[in-house]
Formats: C-alpha cells, sequence, structure tokens
C-alpha cells in the first residue's frame, strides 16, 4: 500500500463521515435542543445542546479541514507522476513522446536510458506549475482554471523562461559533464540560464508544429498514452 | 444558536465532490475540488462560526 493509497482511504473515511454528519446537523433544531435528553457516549453522558454543537464543529470545522489537507497532498503529491501530467490532453504529446523509443528528444532520451526512475516530468520540472513555490503553484492553479475553462489554445508555450538549474542540479560536477571543455567555456551563462542546454542538446519535447491539432503527428501523439514508468523502478 | 441547514448543506456537497476528486484525480474534478469545494467548505466554516459568535454574544459568554 502506498501513501497515495492511504490518503485516498483517509480522504473517503473524512467525506464518507463529513455527509453523514451533516444529515444529522441538517435535520437539528438548534432552538429545541434543550428540550431534548441527554446523550450517553459511553464514558460519559453529555447534555444534547453540547453533544449537537460539539458534532457541528466536527462536522462543520474539523472533518473538512482535515478533507482539505488530506485532497491537498492528493494534488500536490499525485502530480509528480508522468500519468498526472497527462490527464490534460494538452500534456498527452510530451508523455507519449517521452515513452517512444523511436524519438530522439531530449526527454525521450532521459527515459529510454533510465536517467530518471520515476516522475520523470518532474524532475526536471520542479520549479513551476502545482510542483514549484508558492508563486509556481498559483500558476499551476491559473493553468488548471485555463484548462478546466477550456480558455486555451494549442499548441501550449510555456509563458517562463527554462531554468537551466534543473538540468544542471543533476549533471553539474559529475565527470561526464566537467570533461566537456564547452562546458567550462560558457558555465556562467548556463549557470544565469543565459544560454539554454537544448542549444546544444537537441529539442525536450516534440515541436510546436507537431502539436499543432492537425498536423500530421497530432492523432500520434494525442493518443491515451501507456505508462511503462515500472519499466525502470 | 440559528440552524445549521444550508452550512450542513454545503459541506456535503464539497465533501462529495472531494470524494470524487481523491478516487478520480482528473483535471475537472481536480477544477470542481479547487474551485467549487474548498470555497464552499470556506464560506459554510465562516457562516458557522459566525453563528457560534452571535450564540455566544446572545448568552453573554462573549
Amino acid at each position: 500500500m502506498t501513501w497515495l493509497d492511504i490518503v485516498r482511504v483517509l480522504g473517503s473515511l473524512t467525506c464518507v463521515l463529513t455527509i453523514v454528519g451533516a444529515w444529522f446537523i441538517a435535520r437539528r433544531r438548534f432552538a429545541r435542543l434543550h428540550e431534548q435528553p441527554a446523550v450517553s457516549l459511553g464514558i460519559t453522558t453529555l447534555p444534547a445542546t453540547a453533544f449537537w454543537k460539539l458534532s457541528a464543529l466536527l462536522v462543520l470545522a474539523v472533518l473538512p479541514a482535515a478533507t482539505i489537507a488530506v485532497a491537498n497532498y492528493h494534488t500536490f503529491v499525485g502530480i509528480h507522476e508522468v500519468q498526472a501530467c497527462s490527464q490534460c490532453h494538452v500534456m498527452r504529446p510530451m508523455a507519449n513522446d517521452l515513452h517512444d523509443p523511436t524519438s530522439d528528444t531530449l526527454a525521450s532520451r532521459h527515459f529510454k536510458n533510465g536517467y530518471i526512475p520515476t516522475g520523470q516530468c518532474y524532475a526536471c520540472h520542479s520549479d513551476y506549475g502545482f510542483s514549484g513555490d508558492l508563486a509556481a503553484k498559483l500558476e499551476g492553479y491559473r493553468h488548471l482554471a485555463r484548462y478546466t475553462s477550456r480558455t486555451y489554445t494549442e499548441p501550449l508555450s510555456a509563458r517562463t523562461r527554462f531554468d537551466n538549474h534543473q538540468c544542471l542540479k543533476c549533471h553539474q560536477g559529475k565527470t561526464a559533464f566537467e570533461r566537456v571543455h564547452m562546458h567550462q567555456d560558457v558555465r556562467a551563462r548556463l549557470e544565469s540560464s543565459n544560454m539554454s542546454c537544448l542549444n546544444c542538446h537537441g529539442r525536450a519535447h516534440p515541436t510546436r508544429a507537431d502539436r499543432t491539432p492537425g498536423s500530421a503527428r497530432y492523432s500520434d501523439l494525442i493518443k491515451l498514452p501507456t505508462f511503462a514508468e515500472a519499466d525502470h523502478e | 444558536m440559528n440552524e445549521l441547514k444550508w452550512e450542513a448543506m454545503a459541506v456535503s456537497v464539497a465533501s462529495l465532490i472531494s470524494l470524487v476528486y481523491v478516487w478520480q484525480p482528473g483535471p475537472y474534478p481536480m477544477g470542481a475540488f479547487t474551485f467549487i469545494a474548498q470555497p464552499l467548505f470556506l464560506v459554510s466554516l465562516a457562516s458557522y462560526a459566525w453563528k457560534t459568535v452571535k450564540d455566544m454574544r446572545a448568552r453573554n459568554v462573549l
């Protein structure tokens, strides 16, 4: 059982308890509670007024807080998986290309060589969207609002400049990286993201032209991806 | 304390949306949870808190 399964069970429990509790709270007439008999809880007996007010606190404040915490954990941890990213069809071209053994994009090469065993999207894009810092999370909410309200156009393009530290955090300091003289020559420009790693290492994902509806590759790129992440685990 | 009928209904609807989201975490359930369920939880909590404060003032507790 994974953490996500535990979160699902906990989330379900809080939701069901809230719904059942809310049904009783909605039917309660609080002004007349003093006329009702005390409620026995086994270890103690409470006046009906106290019992139902405490129940209201549980159902309207405590359980919803737990539900919000659990569901948001589900949001911010669940999005680490490629499967979560490709739930939005506009991300499917990236996911399908990632799993395409014939593709030569940077993302696909990382995947087929097993450089990043799990959570491949998150590994390189952990600085923006729901996975990034607070400002990035707010941007993630904007993405979600645009997607669910269908106020976007394909192909998508990133508003932000890719931060090379997403590459350097793994490559910098490694022998294979340091022994390349070109890396030494442009180190400052790479570290400041003034020069893109893609200038020499090719495209990271399919081109905008390929991701445009109606293009020759679009129907292949947009199909529901199959997930082979476990292959590298 | 006044009745808490609509607050209870609001948290029921929000919990139902959350339940769907926890098991089917697609973009639309995520959008519904983020933009409908969470505000419903917060609005019902605010209303409940307001009614509680009013009730305590009426009883001279506050």
